[in-house]
């Protein structure tokens, strides 16, 4: 589908070194985080304007030729494959923060601007930008954009659609757009609100306005010890019933401890049932009381131990422990597959019953680290991923996973976006009327569906089954290769 | 008045057969019940209200059948926002979908039926400790799905966020009468587009809200309301930029201009000493924390030269009373204009200050109030009795919306007489975005039965 004259016309637009074409150079680009799926796209562009991206698109579209944005590859549900080739658009050079107005509060950065730049650029006087996936070192703001990005202090400040106020738009077809901006409430239909979370299927960011915050006066960390994640779970309760909202709350299991024991000694009880991380800002005044408060009902629901923080380097230490987590996994299993449920918070003692259920059954080992704030379930299948059969079963107990997180008025994902990966899981949430009205959205924006094709939907033909096959993916007739 | 579509009196009569096989006699009612329902010079040929979102259904299919335009109606406090209806068939009413379907105390979330009022809402989570931190004009009468369709909010945005921030699922009816829902239960949910964005806002012109699940907060243990009073707008705009540049926690800040203190002073509460712009910023949290950021208030607009400062109001009923005011309801909508002019916080006061002394808006019928860390600012002046008068008004307008659009802010009319309206529009041009908000809308009602003409180029 790509000729050598549209190769060309593609170096013209870029410039000859801004164009991957050699397959040994292609291999980086041929996955993002999910590393278990592969597709090659035809060629990878670096466009270094917003007018570069929209003659992209326009050739692209008019040629009919599908394409997919990339930004730090980090995504987790292969949002960036391009699984039916195509055109990569990499928006990693268009990685400048254009404008920072503290003042009002707002600045205005290109879609290849890290995550954390963002807030290291305006932390020393004293403001930051509050969506911190634990990713935030290595993904940029266009992928939190189209995946809308979570990170731990969700509870109390929201994701990232909550901190986005304007967008810079190459549509489908080549046209540019601008959506929302830095005042607040513009007439008209949402459609900044609506591209966060579309994850690149509704065409491509160029620019973003951010809300930026104020620091925080205060911050105080602690953690308690359970002797299972029942009396964890239910101390969780108990504190948002008492009406207290932590920026954060974190949890890990007994499996999640042992492998961060293993990793960072950190101090964390590796024979404890589950350990629970709280994190209290806001202003200094009844603060502390409110960490009293916090410890007394821990203890009510028989805590071994509860440890509050003293300064800045005990609080980041106790902090290194969940940070590692995944990392930690490393320890103790060659290969790890993270899931994505979220969950009613009253329901996580009983989902758990039914993961170590599955785990039993499929004979594999799941540690479980939970953003006990915002239901969101992050169970790390531990397997060896060289083994074939190894892989089947996990892949299969993943989908029991994701089922059990539905049943209880879950969702599928709670930040790492549906992609590819859950993309014929949707029918366990959303009747063919729920998604026939999201495709309307679709057909408004990329009636052709060459922007980022083979995401989010079911393929057609499998909306009314309940649960995909596991054996098999080919998507759209193209075999995705499973590593 | 100007005619529905057109229907002959059989046509009018089966229409009223098939409604009432629907919902039942009691819940259809036409000439003269369906008057009050006037809007926009139009007066529908029914009122229709279903007591379940299965006859919401069958009442949209049948209209959708027919033709027939749908205006969704929850407590008609916001009717007159947009542009005027190109038609009126039927009104939809939604007050008898009115029950809390869940309340999860532990999940801070709740679904909820659309025709709630909320006020009921409030109360009924309020018994529970918590409530949704949505504070829109007239909770007696406003509805969910109203406060929803028309992204209604209040002063406490500031500290809490609007109603895009804080519903997590939603249930539509669409123009064809198949119902759809969107988002979950759960507060972090990238499953599928987040269609919450899309129909919050969007006036009833994609989709009928019949439900929504919300995200709750704690009722919080102390709340309070501090007045200073200002000889001038740049005097108060001084006291508050320390507050918004530093760490304190208001959950909102209004600068009210003379007319409007004094309102609020005769009606409600408010410091009795002189005249002047009043400085409202509101506190809630631990009783230590209030305190304490008063107290440090209290230095900033001490040094500011403020000439009044009063802690003991009734905030609610303060609050209530300055939104109310800014919601002209009824025939009053004849007679005043309000407009929201929006830009960043460090233009404000150039607005505030220009408008009050603006030859054609400013004088002493204007009533302005400001949401100063929103960078909001609504406008309340009397609709000119004459021609010239009009055409003024407009010829200004119209500069003001080129100057703040220059700066990417925005003028949009809140309310005014339709005849205005005709000649002016309500949103101003939204440039090259509003061809993607027209495929929207025809993807999800071509057939253009749900409130046709409210938003802009015939949406």
């Amino acid at each position: 589908m790509l000729t050598p004259a549209l190769i060309d016309a593609l170096r013209q637009i870029v410039g000859p070194g801004n164009v991957i074409e050699a397959p040994e150079d292609k291999l980086v680009y041929e996955c993002d985080g999910l590393t278990m799926f592969k597709a090659v796209p035809d060629i990878v562009v670096f466009p270094t304007s917003t007018q570069q991206v929209a003659d992209i698109v326009r050739l692209a579209h008019r040629e009919r030729i599908p394409f997919v944005a990339r930004g730090g590859g980090t995504g987790l549900s292969g949002g960036a494959l391009a699984v039916e080739g195509g055109i990569m658009i990499a928006l990693t050079k268009l990685n400048k923060i254009l404008e920072i107005d503290l003042e009002n509060q707002r600045a205005v950065v290109q879609p290849g601007v890290v995550n954390l730049w963002i807030t290291q650029a305006v932390a020393g006087q004293g403001y930051y930008y509050a969506p911190d996936p634990s990713s935030q070192q290595a993904c940029t703001i266009g992928g939190n954009v189209a995946e809308n990005s979570g990170g731990p202090h969700t509870l109390k400040y929201g994701v990232t659609t909550n901190h986005i106020l304007g967008l810079e738009i190459v549509l489908p077809d080549g046209r540019i757009i601008e959506t929302g901006g830095p005042a607040e409430d513009y007439p008209g239909y949402d459609l900044t609100g609506l591209m966060v979370g579309s994850e690149g299927t509704l065409g491509i960011v160029t620019k973003v306005v951010v809300r930026l915050m104020r620091k925080t006066e205060a911050v105080k960390t602690l953690m308690a010890v359970f002797e299972s994640m029942d009396d964890a779970s239910n101390a969780v309760s108990d504190v948002i019933g008492q009406g207290i909202i932590p920026a954060a709350i974190e949890m890990m299991d007994q499996l999640a401890l042992e492998a961060v024991e293993a990793y960072i000694h950190a101090g964390y009880p590796t024979d404890a049932g589950g350990v629970l991380l709280i994190e209290l800002d806001g202003l200094r005044d009844g603060m502390d009381e409110m960490a009293a408060q916090i410890s007394e009902i821990a203890r009510k629901h028989n805590a071994r131990e509860v440890r509050v923080a003293q300064d800045e380097r005990e609080r980041e230490l106790l902090w290194l422990g969940r940070k590692r987590a995944f990392g930690a996994m490393g320890r103790i299993s060659p290969s790890y597959y993270v899931q994505d449920g979220v969950i009613p918070r009253t329901r996580l003692p009983e989902v758990l019953r039914r993961i170590r259920d599955i785990a039993a059954r499929y004979r594999i080992r799941i540690a479980n680290v939970f953003h006990a704030g915002d239901g969101n379930l992050h169970p790390l299948l531990l397997f060896d991923e060289r083994d074939a059969e190894q892989r089947e079963r996990v892949l299969k107990a993943s989908e029991e996973v994701l089922r059990a997180c539905a049943e209880v008025g879950g969702s599928l994902s709670g930040e790492h976006g549906i992609g590819i990966e859950k993309r014929e899981d949707m029918p366990l949430v959303f009747t063919e009327a729920d998604l026939a009205a999201m495709l309307k959205v679709r057909q408004a924006f990329n009636p052709e569906n060459l922007c980022n094709p083979g995401k989010i939907f079911p393929t057609p033909g499998r909306c009314i089954e309940v649960g995909p096959p596991v054996t098999e993916k080919v998507v759209d007739g193209v075999r995705i290769e499973r590593f | 008045m100007l005619p529905a579509t057109t229907l002959t009196m059989s046509d009018v009569a089966t229409l009223i057969d098939a409604l009432i096989a629907i919902v039942g006699q009691p819940f259809v009612r036409t000439t003269p019940q369906a008057d009050i329902y006037r809007l926009d010079e139009r007066v529908p040929w029914v009122v229709v209200s279903p007591g379940t979102v299965e006859e919401v259904a069958a009442v949209l299919a049948l209209a959708h059948g027919a033709e027939l335009a749908v205006v969704p109606w929850g407590g008609g406090t916001t009717m007159g926002l947009g542009q005027p209806l190109e038609r009126m068939d039927i009104v939809l009413c939604l007050h008898r979908l009115n029950h809390i379907l869940e309340h999860e105390p532990a999940e801070l979330t709740a679904t909820v039926q659309a025709g709630i009022t909320i006020a009921v809402l409030q109360n009924q989570l309020g018994s529970r400790g918590q409530w949704w931190p949505v504070d829109p004009p007239l909770p007696e009468s406003a509805t969910l799905g109203g406060v929803l369709a028309t992204n209604a909010s209040g002063p406490k945005r500031l500290l809490y966020g609007t109603a895009r921030d804080l519903v997590i699922g939603v249930q539509v009816v669409h123009a064809d009468g198949v119902s759809s829902k969107a988002g979950g239960k759960v507060a972090k949910n990238v499953t599928g587009y987040d269609m919450m964005k899309l129909y919050i806002g969007s006036l009833g012109t994609l989709a009928v809200i019949v439900g929504a699940t919300l995200k709750l907060r704690p009722l919080p243990p102390v709340q309070q309301l501090v007045w200073a009073g200002f000889p001038t707008p740049v005097a108060a705009w001084q006291a508050a930029q320390p507050l918004l540049r530093s760490q304190l926690l208001p959950n909102a800040i209004e600068l009210v201009n003379p007319t409007v203190a004094a309102f609020l002073q005769r009606n409600v509460a408010g410091p009795d000493s002189g005249q002047g712009w009043g400085l409202l910023v509101g506190f809630d949290g631990v009783e230590p924390a209030v305190a304490r950021q008063i107290r440090e208030l209290q230095g900033m607009c001490q040094a500011a030269g403020m000439t009044a400062w009063w802690t003991d109001l009734d905030d609610g009923r303060l609050w209530r009373a300055l939104q109310a005011r800014f919601r002209p309801q009824g025939t009053e909508r004849d007679e005043r204009l309000v407009l929201r002019v929006a830009t960043v916080r460090t233009e404000v006061l150039p607005w505030l200050d220009g408008l009050a002394r603006d030859e054609v808006c400013g004088g002493e019928g204007l009533e302005l109030a400001a949401r100063l860390g929103n960078g909001l600012i609504f406008a309340n002046l009397p609709y000119p009795h004459d021609r010239a008068g009009t055409e003024r008004l407009m010829e200004r307008m119209t500069e003001m919306r080129a100057q703040l659009m220059a700066r990417r802010g925005y003028l949009v009319i809140e309310s005014a007489p339709v005849s205005f309206k005709a000649q002016f529009d309500s949103w101003g041009d939204l440039g090259p975005q509003a061809e993607v908000m027209s495929a929207l809308k025809r993807e999800f009602d071509p057939r253009r039965v749900l409130t046709p003409g409210r938003l802009f180029n015939g949406l």
